[in-house]
C-alpha cells in the first residue's frame, strides 16, 4: 500500500491535470460565475419586492401601478430561478477539481475565503430547491418556506459579497490579459468535456426549462407550458386556484345567504352590509392580472364596487379614510393570508375593486365567492377572498 | 490559467476588506435572523438543509457526474459522442429542476388548477426527442467529418 503522501501527490497530480483543462479554467469559472451572479441579482431583487408587498415599509411605499409590474417581478423572479439551476451546476461543475486540496488552506485570508464557500454553495443550492419546490407546493422541510428562503437569499448574498471582493483582481486579471483567452475549444484528450459542451448545456438547459415553464406567466409561451407547475387558463372561470374554498372552510358562504359585511370605522363602531346592499351600489368593470408569489399569473375580467365605493356605503366617508390603511379580512378558517392590508393610495383608486364577478360569470366559490379582493400590482396572497370585513386602521 | 501549486495568494486591498466585512456582516445578519425568527425558521433544520445542499452535491451528485461523463468518453464516435452527452446533460437538469412537478408530490386534493399538466408524459416525450435528435445529430456529424476525412484536397 503507499504512503499517505504518496496518494495526497498522485491525487494533487491529477486534481492539476483537471484544472489545465479549459473546461475547469479560472476564466471560465468567472464567465459563468458573472451570469449567475447577474442571474442571483435579478431573483434578489425581484423576491425584495415580493417580500415588501407582503411587508411593507410605512418609509417606501411601493407603486400600485403599472398593474401588472407584479406579475412581471415575479414571472421572472421563478423564471430566472428555474434557469439558475443548470448554470450554478455547471459553475460548480468547473471550479469542482479546486475544492479539494491538500492542504486544505494557504493561509488565512485563503481559509477565509474557503470557508465563505460553504454558505455560498450550500446556501444557493437550498435557494434553488427550496424555489423549485415551492412552485411545485412540496414541502420537504420543517421551517416556513419565505421565511427560510429569504434569509437563505441573504446568507448567499453576503457570501457572494465576500466571494466577489476576494476573486475581483483575479477576475479583472483574467479579462484583460490577452494571454488569458481561451486558445481553442479542446478538452485534454479529446474525449472529455469541452468548454464549448459545457456552454452548449448551460445554454440548451437553460433554455428548454424556460420555454417549458415560463408560460405560466408569459403568454407567448403557453403553448409550450409543459413542465410547469400551473397553465393561467386552467381553473374555474378559466384561471387557477391557490386555496380552494373546501381548504380554507368558506364553502358556506359562497351562496350568499346570511353573508355579511362588517365596515369598522376608526372609532370601532361598525356597519353591516349584505349582499343585497353591495350589488345595489354601481359596478365597475375592471381587467386586471391575478399574479401568485409562485410565479403563475392570468389575466381576468373582473367586475365589483370599489373598495372606496363599499366602505362609503358603510359609513365611512372622505375625511376618515384620508391617509388610512384598510384592513381587509377574510372567512377563511384554515391557513395563513386571512387578511391583508391596503395601503391609502391604493384604498382610494377605482381599480381596487371589491370582485363580485370574474370572466363574465358570478364568482366561483374557490376564487373568493361572494366578494373578494382584487387590485392593481400585488401579490396573489394579498388579493384577499371571501371578504367578510373591511376595518379603517 | 494558474493550476492549484501556482494559484496567486489573495491579497485584497482596503476597498475589497470593506465589502468582505460587509458580506460576513450581512451572512451574520442572515444566521441571526434564522434564530430570531426560530418559531418559523426552524434553525434546527434550516443550518441542516442549508450545509447538507453542499454535501450532498459535492460528496453525491458531483461523483456521480464525473462518473456518467467518463461513461460517456469511452464512446469512440466523437459526433455522436457529443451530442448525446448534451442530451444527456440537458435530460438530466430538466428533470431534476421539474422533478417535483412531474411527481406531483404537492398536488391538493379538490384543486384541478394545481399540477394539471401530464408533466411525466410531457418529460418522456422530451427525453424521446432530446435522445432521437441527439443520435441524428450525432450520426450526421459523423457522415460529415467520414466525407471531409475521405475527401482529396
Amino acid at each position: 500500500m503507499p504512503p499517505l503522501s504518496q496518494v495526497i501527490d498522485s491525487s494533487q497530480e491529477r486534481r492539476r491535470a483537471a484544472a489545465a483543462r479549459e473546461v475547469h479554467s479560472e476564466r471560465l469559472a468567472a464567465q459563468l460565475g458573472l451570469f449567475l451572479g447577474a442571474a442571483f441579482t435579478v431573483c434578489f431583487v425581484t423576491g425584495l419586492i415580493s417580500h415588501l408587498h407582503q411587508h411593507p415599509l410605512g418609509w417606501f411605499p411601493l407603486p400600485s401601478s403599472p398593474a401588472g409590474l407584479y406579475r412581471v417581478t415575479q414571472g421572472l423572479h421563478v423564471t430566472t430561478g428555474l434557469a439558475a439551476i443548470p448554470l450554478l451546476l455547471a459553475k460548480l461543475y468547473v471550479v469542482s477539481p479546486q475544492l479539494p486540496r491538500w492542504p486544505p488552506v494557504d493561509d488565512v485570508v485563503d481559509a477565509m475565503a474557503r470557508l465563505a464557500l460553504l454558505p455560498l454553495v450550500g446556501g444557493s443550492i437550498l435557494l434553488l430547491f427550496t424555489g423549485a419546490a415551492n412552485i411545485a407546493s412540496w414541502y420537504p422541510w420543517d421551517f416556513f418556506f419565505p421565511v427560510g428562503h429569504w434569509w437563505a437569499a441573504w446568507m448567499v448574498m453576503g457570501a457572494l459579497m465576500v466571494h466577489v471582493s476576494l476573486q475581483f483582481p483575479a477576475v479583472k486579471r483574467l479579462f484583460t490579459r490577452s494571454d488569458q483567452r481561451h486558445s481553442g475549444d479542446v478538452s485534454d484528450d479529446g474525449r472529455g468535456l469541452s468548454r464549448r459542451g459545457l456552454l452548449g448545456f448551460v445554454v440548451g438547459g437553460a433554455g428548454i426549462l424556460t420555454l417549458l415553464t415560463a408560460g405560466q406567466t408569459f403568454p407567448p409561451l403557453r403553448a409550450f407550458t409543459a413542465l410547469a407547475p400551473r397553465r393561467p387558463d386552467i381553473g374555474p372561470q378559466g384561471f387557477p386556484v391557490n386555496r380552494t374554498a373546501e381548504a380554507a372552510g368558506t364553502e358556506d358562504l359562497a351562496t350568499g345567504d346570511g353573508y355579511a359585511l362588517v365596515v369598522v370605522h376608526r372609532d370601532g363602531t361598525e356597519q353591516t352590509l349584505d349582499l343585497a346592499a353591495i350589488r345595489a351600489l354601481e359596478q365597475v368593470s375592471r381587467e386586471l392580472p391575478i399574479a401568485c408569489v409562485e410565479g403563475w399569473s392570468a389575466s381576468v375580467k373582473w367586475r365589483g364596487v370599489p373598495l372606496s365605493a363599499v366602505l362609503a356605503a358603510g359609513g365611512v366617508g372622505t375625511e376618515e379614510m384620508e391617509g388610512r390603511t384598510v384592513k381587509v379580512g377574510s372567512a377563511q378558517q384554515r391557513g395563513l393570508y386571512g387578511s391583508s392590508l391596503v395601503e391609502p393610495d391604493l384604498a382610494g383608486r377605482d381599480d381596487c375593486l371589491l370582485a363580485l364577478e370574474a370572466n363574465g360569470e358570478v364568482l366561483h366559490p374557490d376564487h373568493g365567492a361572494p366578494v373578494r379582493l382584487i387590485a392593481p400590482n400585488r401579490p396573489g396572497v394579498l388579493q384577499t377572498k371571501w371578504v367578510t370585513r373591511l376595518e379603517v386602521l | 490559467m494558474n493550476t492549484p501549486a501556482e494559484r496567486e495568494p489573495l491579497r485584497p486591498g482596503p476597498v475589497a476588506w470593506l465589502f468582505i466585512a460587509l458580506g460576513f456582516g450581512v451572512m451574520g445578519t442572515a444566521l441571526l435572523g434564522v434564530f430570531r425568527e426560530a418559531d418559523q425558521a426552524d434553525p434546527g433544520n434550516w443550518i441542516p438543509w442549508l450545509v447538507g445542499a453542499a454535501i450532498i452535491h459535492d460528496a453525491i451528485v458531483l461523483p456521480l457526474v464525473l462518473l456518467v461523463g467518463a461513461g460517456f468518453a469511452s464512446i469512440g464516435r466523437p459526433g455522436i459522442r457529443v451530442a448525446l452527452r448534451w442530451a444527456v446533460a440537458v435530460g438530466a437538469v430538466i428533470t431534476l429542476a421539474t422533478w417535483p412537478v412531474v411527481r406531483r408530490w404537492g398536488a391538493q386534493p379538490g384543486d384541478p388548477s394545481e399540477l394539471p399538466l401530464p408533466a411525466g408524459r410531457n418529460l418522456v416525450v422530451l427525453w424521446v426527442v432530446l435522445l432521437v435528435g441527439a443520435v441524428a445529430v450525432g450520426v450526421f456529424l459523423e457522415h460529415r467529418r467520414s466525407a471531409a476525412t475521405e475527401s482529396p484536397r
